[in-house]
């Protein structure tokens, strides 16, 4: 029988009690040291690890013509980062290096150095790639491979209207054109989100976040009809290289409503081929027609006639004496073709457009009331048409301390004057409109997500009154029709009203006798006119130069092209069936 | 010797068990306490469950909730995960539009157009845009494509009656 008792501690059990005593400890003492003392660092650490942040980018708005078409619109793309944080574990890093590279089609020697030159930070390997190649490359989770949503820019004519519509820099803003002039409303605002991330960086719904949704960009409708646009820009440039001139601008409006229809300059810019470090940039985006400054020449003539004969001085059959010269202010004035006509009636004047007769009729106006009118005409002063850059134009009056008596005479056959072509088809429009000057526009209606803003044809001031500005009209139908040896600017099947306009170019010391401006201000059709046009071809050097053989027939080709576009029909007939 | 039935350390006596008249236990030999009727309900429940079941149970009723509530956030978590996917796609979708359209304006494009036009249709450009006057008067009324004139509906026949039907059912008369 055992004497041993069982129920005895040994020093075995007491070494095993006090070691587990003390591990015990030492975890409880762990335990309260991270849970307790550390327990705000600790918590913030982990916020930190679990909260995820992400900018939710705002699509850029897009700009529509006058059809729906859009000139400019974006697309979803993605950049592509290399985390340089997580690329230090350098065997996962050639790993990913050598898969990226596959995908890109790069060296994944570069990858890997671009992607291990520095311990943190990211560097971008390629920005703009598109959204369904992007996904692909989502789905390979390369290791610390980051894609960012982004956008691109995208121009679907390209070719079209490149001044006008304008271009964004790679930091989302508007450089020039609609793009500049309206970008706060393209841009819209970017949203942002937090939220508690899971270990694989998945977002957890129903945790805590907070989230600002981004609002998109505003859509900006024009008045612009490419269609229109791309006849005019084709002409243009067809008429550049056939009169080998320098430089052109062609707006085409509604006189009703002082709608552009289509605005060009040549040389432009290709939205197709933007190169931002040329040198010669700043020329090409600039739109032309509305920030240039040009002496108008005989297109003037109509508004000094319809000046006299709202002031009731004269109608189209009050005549004067031409004797090819006349004096005025001490300086001698001369018919353009020095002829003389003799006995000399408004509309004849008009037709032969002779700067005596424009001194004569200007003479009897006064100057005080020839300057009062061209203010009325929206010259002198911005037409306030919404684009940045637009020329004020300029002239001097009775009150400028440089103003001469003879600065009367030859303003009123336009020189000695400046304005920018949208200036002079805006002011010569009020003659086809029954009188009212109409404020420009180009902008129809911006769309937003909070509402749509349309913007309706504004009525600036009456300039003359109803009755005048159709027998100024009709005198203008009489230049194109009424000539008996045809005129430039006859579109067959329909009347045209309009004048020519040719100016020699100003330099520092005077005039350019070998240089001109060759100008056009028309309507068609006659009766009911859809649009007006205004073509300024610069210095056309084939060896024709007048606003008769260079810009007439630049708007007659224009001209009936738009009427088929627009489907009006001929007035006149053309061929008959018996 | 061997040791007395029922009795432990220190000669306390356990009571033995007989079984009295009723079948009901008895300690000791006594005489059987008369028979009185079973509790009913938790009465019950709770003289016959130990200690160690009712914790058993509470433990059981807790691991059951805890299993609910990691189930619960669990389908929570999924649910999440689903709604992403669903946004991620949604987003997707509205990339995938906006590039359609910007794909379907640049097939719009009036340079693509031309070249289709001229190159693949063998089209021209027109030379001379031709007006012709017909100068006879224009009918009365104008004749329009069949597919555009209402036809009226043809009536419906009448429906025969009894003594037609019956009438026509007959063998020669139908």
């Amino acid at each position: 029988m055992s004497s041993k008792r069982t129920d005895q501690l040994t020093w075995r059990h007491w070494t095993l009690g006090i070691v587990v005593l003390l591990s015990i400890a030492a975890v409880m003492v762990r335990l309260y040291e991270v849970q307790i003392l550390n327990h705000d660092d600790y918590l913030e650490q982990a916020a930190v690890t679990r909260q995820g942040a992400a900018t939710l980018p705002a699509p850029r708005g897009a700009i529509l013509d006058a059809t729906g078409y859009p000139l400019a619109t974006s697309v979803d793309t993605w950049d592509v980062y290399i985390d340089r944080f997580l690329w230090r574990d350098r065997e996962l890093a050639l790993r990913a290096a050598s898969g990226l590279a596959d995908f890109l089609d790069m060296s994944p020697g570069d990858l890997f150095d671009m992607g291990t030159d520095e311990d943190t930070g990211d560097v971008v390997v390629v920005r703009d790639m598109d959204y369904g190649r992007g996904l692909l490359l989502e789905q390979l989770d390369l290791w610390g491979i980051r894609l960012i949503p982004s956008s691109k820019r995208v121009y679907p004519e390209d070719t079209l209207a490149g001044s006008l519509v304008g271009y964004v820099g790679r930091d989302g803003e508007g450089l020039w054109g609609i793009e500049s002039d309206f970008d706060s409303t393209l841009q819209g605002h970017d949203g942002w989100t937090t939220m508690e991330r899971d270990a694989l960086g998945r977002p957890i719904a129903f945790t805590q976040q907070r989230s600002k949704d981004p609002i998109a960009g505003g859509e900006v409708q024009l008045t612009i009809d490419r269609f229109i646009q791309a006849i005019v820009e084709e002409t243009l440039a067809s008429a550049l290289t056939e009169y080998n001139a320098r430089s052109g601008s062609i707006i085409v409006m509604d006189p009703h409503t002082g709608e552009i229809l289509a605005m060009a300059s040549s040389p432009s810019i290709s939205l197709a081929e933007v190169d931002l470090n040329n040198p010669d940039l700043a020329t090409l985006v600039k739109n032309h027609a509305v920030t240039d400054l040009y002496e108008p020449g005989s297109v003037l003539k109509t508004l000094t006639t319809a000046i006299a004969i709202d002031m009731g001085l004269v109608g189209p059959n009050s005549s004067y004496e031409d004797e090819g010269a006349v004096e005025y202010g001490g300086y001698t004035i001369r018919n353009w073709d020095f002829s003389a006509h003799g006995l000399t009636t408004v509309r004849e004047y008009l037709q032969a457009s002779l700067n005596t007769g424009s001194v004569w009729l200007a003479d009897m106006v006064g100057a005080e009331s020839f300057y009062g009118y061209l203010a009325k005409f929206g010259l002198g002063e911005p037409t306030h048409v919404g684009l940045s850059g637009e020329g004020e134009g300029t002239y001097r009056t009775p009150a400028d301390p440089d103003w001469y008596p003879v600065d009367l005479a030859t303003n009123s056959y336009g020189q000695g004057l400046a304005v920018t072509p949208l200036q002079m088809l805006t002011a010569v429009n009020s003659l086809a409109n029954g009188g009212v000057l109409m404020r420009p526009f180009i902008v129809s209606k911006v769309v937003t997500p909070s509402d749509v803003r349309s913007y309706e044809p504004v009525e600036v001031r009456r300039v003359i009154s109803e009755e005048a500005a159709r027998t100024t009209y009709d005198l203008m139908r009489d230049v194109v029709e009424g000539q008996e040896w045809g005129h430039g600017a006859q579109v067959e099947g329909y009347q045209v009203a309009g004048k020519t306009g040719t100016t020699l170019v100003s330099i520092p010391t005077g005039y350019d006798i070998d240089s001109t401006i060759a100008s056009f201000a028309g309507f068609i059709p006659y009766d009911d006119p859809e649009i007006s046009v205004l073509v300024k071809i610069d210095q056309p050097t084939g060896g024709l130069n007048l606003g008769g053989q260079v810009a007439a027939p630049v708007f007659a080709e224009l001209a009936e092209k738009v009427m088929a576009y627009l489907r009006v029909p001929p007035t006149e007939p053309m061929v008959t069936q018996p | 010797m061997a040791a007395i039935p029922g009795t432990e350390r220190g000669g306390r006596l356990r009571p033995r068990i007989t079984a009295g008249a009723n079948g009901a236990s008895t300690g000791l030999g006594r005489q059987a306490a008369p028979a009185r009727p079973l509790a009913s309900g938790w009465g019950v429940a709770r003289k016959r469950l130990s200690n160690t079941t009712i914790v058993a149970l509470v433990l059981l009723t807790i691991a059951t909730a805890g299993i609910f509530q990691v189930l619960q956030s669990s389908r929570v978590a999924e649910v999440g995960y689903q709604l992403r996917a669903l946004e991620t796609e949604r987003e997707s979708l509205d990339a995938n539009i906006r590039l359609l359209e910007a794909r379907i304006a640049g097939s719009s494009n009036l340079e693509h157009l031309r070249e289709q036009a001229e190159g693949r249709l063998g089209m021209v450009q027109p030379v001379d845009d031709l007006s012709i006057t017909v100068d006879v008067p224009a009918p009365a009324v104008v004749p329009l494509p069949r597919r555009y004139v209402e036809t009226p509906l043809a009536e419906a026949p009448p429906e025969p009656t009894w003594w037609e039907e019956f009438i026509g059912s007959l063998p020669g008369f139908d």
